[in-house]
């Protein structure tokens, strides 16, 4: 089916539109601005549902020559990341407003999640690697400020930039992944990397590019979805507000890199992509877990949790698609189904947090107790989204795990040895998850509430979007087979598997269905230890050398300390010495160049002899030499006049009346601006020391040594010069011609003046600006002259 | 003859706009950039060859060889635009002398 150009362009672009605009309707609308975005965001939403079922390509050139289009590419996989993205967004801007309504309000908010939900859509929609990028760059600058917005703190400073370095590099990394694709295929169009993947697969290895790409591009996934070890920006991203939190860094930001890498599997999946994935997947999914558990704020968890969970979903991406007994696409169908899954139910929790910290002030798990019988309804959704994280039995979270699960379990069995390590590490992670969920169900119960204050009703704005992410929940809880189908649509890159990929309530005892009970029951036997294994995992994790972090601020300490180092070396320093390094290098370079030619330096005849060019030469050097021992501002300025009007005589023995005339008059002018401002000037100063001078002086003959050499060398031959018969047979009219006239030929007869008004207009245009530019500023520097700071 | 006496002439050019520019008094450092920028200019001119006729056509007659034309534009722009710079560095350094109550270029760096 062809694919409607028109309504994908208005999905990529018309966030970024509304991001402008708000800033119009801002003092109209005021906070009422959300559910402008959130029209925005359904707007979306709505015209991606009416692309499902839909696949392909489709593009408009940009600019053709260069081979810039702007190209979309539709399949399941997008359409799934690109409808929790804009579908989150709605929920996202309904919430802020009642979120909001005690902070800060500004329009800047609004608008940056706008550019950073349309820059998501145009990661996921783009079929072309460099828009890819560009959009990937956006979603990194958005989510700067987004982190930022509480900007006067250092901490949410500090915390931007961290996220923005990291995820920067892994953009940089995933440019280069691109351009060496790029360089064996001669194509950034996805649609068509995508439509012969095996292919492209095999010319990256025959040139050795493949394991590069492989890795460069992991690492560009791992680092956006803060995989280890570039885990550490997602906690401290929590400093944003919580909205941002759970739009960015549940739902749609930390899933660019597993889209990323979802997008990139049927080219790249193989025994290395396999490998590299299920290794860091996990590390990443064991180890955030835990850190989840140690975590003493709400927010915190949430965010180890997060990266815990998109560690599984690389480990699904990583499974290989030879495995015996089981569907070539069951990996990448638990990874995507796991994306969905875990979206629906960490955005609501993240929600709910926000709940706790905006009407309650909760934060952290030492201030929360008995909350139930504070928010009876927000209890009742967290307890259920919290059962879903922790992949309890008929639970949306269940269905995806158990699919993991049994790729695991198959592989293990297919491999053996070795290999049986990863159900046991997931089997561990998974009761991890458990004991943080119990932690978070812990929050509502307790004997007593540890909150007097009493409660505001919660605004419908904040309730309405979490029953919504919960009923959504549910229903992937009933019926988990409608998006398995909705995903296995997005595999459609694979042949179709033999055994189809069936999941439902289990009816009898499987391995996987084992792995989920055996990992439900150790959770809870560690959760009534959680205490101890805080205790003990925190002393650990305490020590400096284990703390990534560290390593991250010393880092980057080193490099603000370099960079001070280097500018407290080069800046502070006098003018003078800038001068003499810059000079000095100038005329290195040709004093080098001169040395290494090994030419004959011939003094030839090609320039006609003038006696008069003799006179009028010798007359500049004397002037100059006087401009420089002129020991007052005066008569150093009267000499470089005379050297001027000299130059101008120059310029008239060389057949050249037009630029003797403009020196002419430009000198005049100079002489007459001079003479205002001297008197104004005080007197001259002298100078500062005869070693100075001598140290100059040495300096000046050396660059007068290489320029003579240099004018010796140019001048000694020239080439035919085609130019000057192109511009004396275009700059008049043709005679009895039919070309045509307007385009090719000046029409005038002095060539320079036809050069500079016709063929070179916009040169001296930009000549004109320069002027009219001087002549503003010297307005401003003499009109602003005794106002402010002046001493 | 006229090769040697125009080498010596724009080397000797920079060379004294290179002494120039590191003189003490901050007047005279710009007397310097004015003088690099008129050697520049001579040395385009130069590259021009002398050949040639002036570079005006008669009546529309292509004419058999004129001068290039094309440095003599690029010189003729920069002329002008050497008008613009020269005149704003001079009200820039009138600012420096309101501001700074000098313009020695060691007791500037200095202040601040």
């Amino acid at each position: 089916m062809e694919l409607n150009f028109i309504s994908l362009a208005i999905i990529v672009f018309l966030p970024f539109l509304a991001a402008a605009i708000t800033f119009l309707i801002y003092p109209l609308l005021k906070e009422k601005t959300a559910y402008f975005s959130a029209l925005i965001a359904l707007t979306c939403a709505s015209l991606i549902l009416t692309l499902f079922g839909t696949t392909g390509s489709t593009s408009v050139p940009l600019l053709s020559s260069l081979d810039v289009h702007l190209r979309f590419y539709v399949d399941g996989l997008s359409l799934l990341v690109g409808l929790l993205a804009s579908g989150m967004g709605v929920l996202t801007f309904i919430y802020s407003l009642g979120y909001m309504k005690n902070q800060r309000h500004s329009p800047t908010y609004y608008a940056a999640l706008l550019v950073f939900m349309g820059s998501m859509l145009g990661i996921i929609f783009s079929a072309d690697l460099i828009f890819i990028f560009i959009f990937w760059e956006l979603t990194s600058l958005s989510s700067y400020f987004l982190i930022g917005y509480f900007n006067n703190e250092n901490s949410s400073k500090s915390a931007a930039k961290k996220a923005l370095i990291i995820t920067s590099i892994g953009g940089l990394l995933m440019l280069l992944g691109f351009l060496l694709i790029h360089s064996i295929t001669g194509t950034f169009d996805l649609s068509l990397l995508l439509s012969e993947p095996t292919s492209v697969q095999s010319s990256l290895r025959a040139h050795g590019l493949f394991l590069p790409t492989l890795v460069v591009i992991i690492l560009a996934g791992a680092s956006k979805s803060a995989q280890i070890p570039f885990h550490i920006w997602l906690p401290s991203a929590m400093v944003a507000p919580t909205p941002v939190s759970a739009f960015l860094h549940s739902a749609a930001m930390v899933k660019a890199g597993v889209y990323l890498l979802g997008r990139f599997h049927p080219i790249l999946s193989g025994d290395e992509w396999s490998l590299i994935l299920l290794t860091i997947g996990i590390i990443t999914m064991t180890l955030t877990a835990l850190f989840a558990v140690i975590s003493t704020s709400i927010k915190e968890l949430l965010a180890y949790s997060t990266a815990s969970h998109i560690g599984l979903m690389l480990m699904g991406f990583g499974i290989p698609i030879t495995l015996t007994g089981v569907s070539p696409s069951l990996g990448f169908v638990s990874g995507s189904f796991h994306l969905l899954t875990h979206a629906l139910f960490k955005a609501a929790l993240f929600l709910i947090a926000g709940v706790l910290a905006c009407q309650l002030g909760i934060k952290t798990f030492s201030d929360a107790k008995g909350l139930w019988v504070k928010i009876p309804l927000i209890a009742i959704f967290a307890v259920f989204a919290s059962l879903c994280m922790a992949g309890i039995p008929l639970t949306s979270g269940f269905y995806s795990k158990e699919l993991l699960f049994q790729g695991v379990y198959t592989l293990a069995n297919n491999y053996g040895g070795i290999w049986w390590i990863l159900p046991l590490l997931s089997i561990m992670a998974s009761s991890l998850a458990v004991v943080y969920s119990l932690r978070f169900i812990m929050m509502f119960f307790g004997s007593q509430p540890s909150h007097k204050k009493d409660v505001q009703p919660l605004p419908p704005s904040m309730v309405f979007p979490i029953s919504i992410l919960i009923l959504l929940s549910l229903i992937v809880a009933i019926s988990p087979s409608i998006a398995i189908d909705f995903i296995s649509h997005s595999s459609s890159s694979y042949p179709p598997g033999h055994l189809p990929i069936h999941i439902g309530i289990p009816d009898h005892v499987t391995p996987p269905l084992l792995m989920s009970l055996s990992s439900l029951v150790l959770g809870v036997a560690l959760y009534t230890k959680h205490k101890q294994i805080s205790k003990a995992t925190t002393s650990v994790l305490s020590s400096k050398h284990l703390s990534i972090d560290s390593i991250y601020s010393s880092i980057i300490l080193s490099l603000e300390n370099y960079g001070l180092a280097l500018i407290s070396k080069t800046e502070k320093t006098s003018m003078r010495t800038h001068i003499i390094w810059l000079i000095g290098t100038l005329g290195m370079l040709p004093a080098i160049t001169l040395l290494y030619l090994h030419q004959n330096i011939s003094i030839s005849s090609s320039l006609p002899h003038q006696p008069a060019f003799l006179i009028v030469l010798l007359i500049i050097i004397l002037g100059t030499i006087s401009v420089a021992r002129s020991n007052s501002h005066i008569m150093g300025v009267l000499f470089l006049s005379i050297v001027g009007f000299m130059i101008a005589v120059f310029y008239l023995l060389s057949n050249a009346p037009d630029v003797a005339l403009t020196q002419l008059a430009v000198e005049t002018l100079i002489l007459v601006i001079f003479l205002v401002i001297i008197g104004k000037l005080p007197a001259y100063y002298g100078e500062a020391s005869p070693i100075r001078v001598r140290l100059d002086t040495i300096l000046s003959i050396f660059i007068g040594t290489v320029v003579f050499f240099a004018v010796i060398i140019s001048t000694s031959s020239f080439a035919p010069k085609d130019i000057v018969a192109f511009f004396s047979n275009r700059a008049s009219y043709p005679i009895g011609s039919t070309e045509n006239i307007i385009f090719d030929y000046g029409g005038g007869t002095n060539i320079v003046n036809v050069i500079l008004v016709d063929f070179r207009a916009l040169d001296t245009l930009g000549e004109i600006s320069v002027v009219a530019l001087a002549a503003l500023s010297i307005l401003t520097l003499l009109h602003s002259r005794n106002q402010g700071g002046v001493k | 003859m006229s090769q040697l006496f125009l080498a010596l002439t724009i080397g000797s050019l920079f060379s004294l706009g290179t002494f120039l520019l590191l003189r003490r008094d901050l007047l005279k450092s710009i007397l310097g950039v004015i003088i690099f920028g008129q050697a520049a200019n001579v040395y385009l001119i130069t590259m021009g060859g002398f050949s040639g006729t002036v570079p005006v056509l008669y009546g529309g007659e292509n004419l058999v060889s004129t001068t290039d034309p094309l440095v003599q534009a690029l010189v003729l722009t920069a002329i002008v635009i050497s008008l613009g710079t020269t005149s704003f560095i001079l009200v820039l350094l009138l600012r420096v002398y309101d501001e700074h109550g000098t313009l020695d270029i060691d007791r500037l760096w200095g202040q601040s």
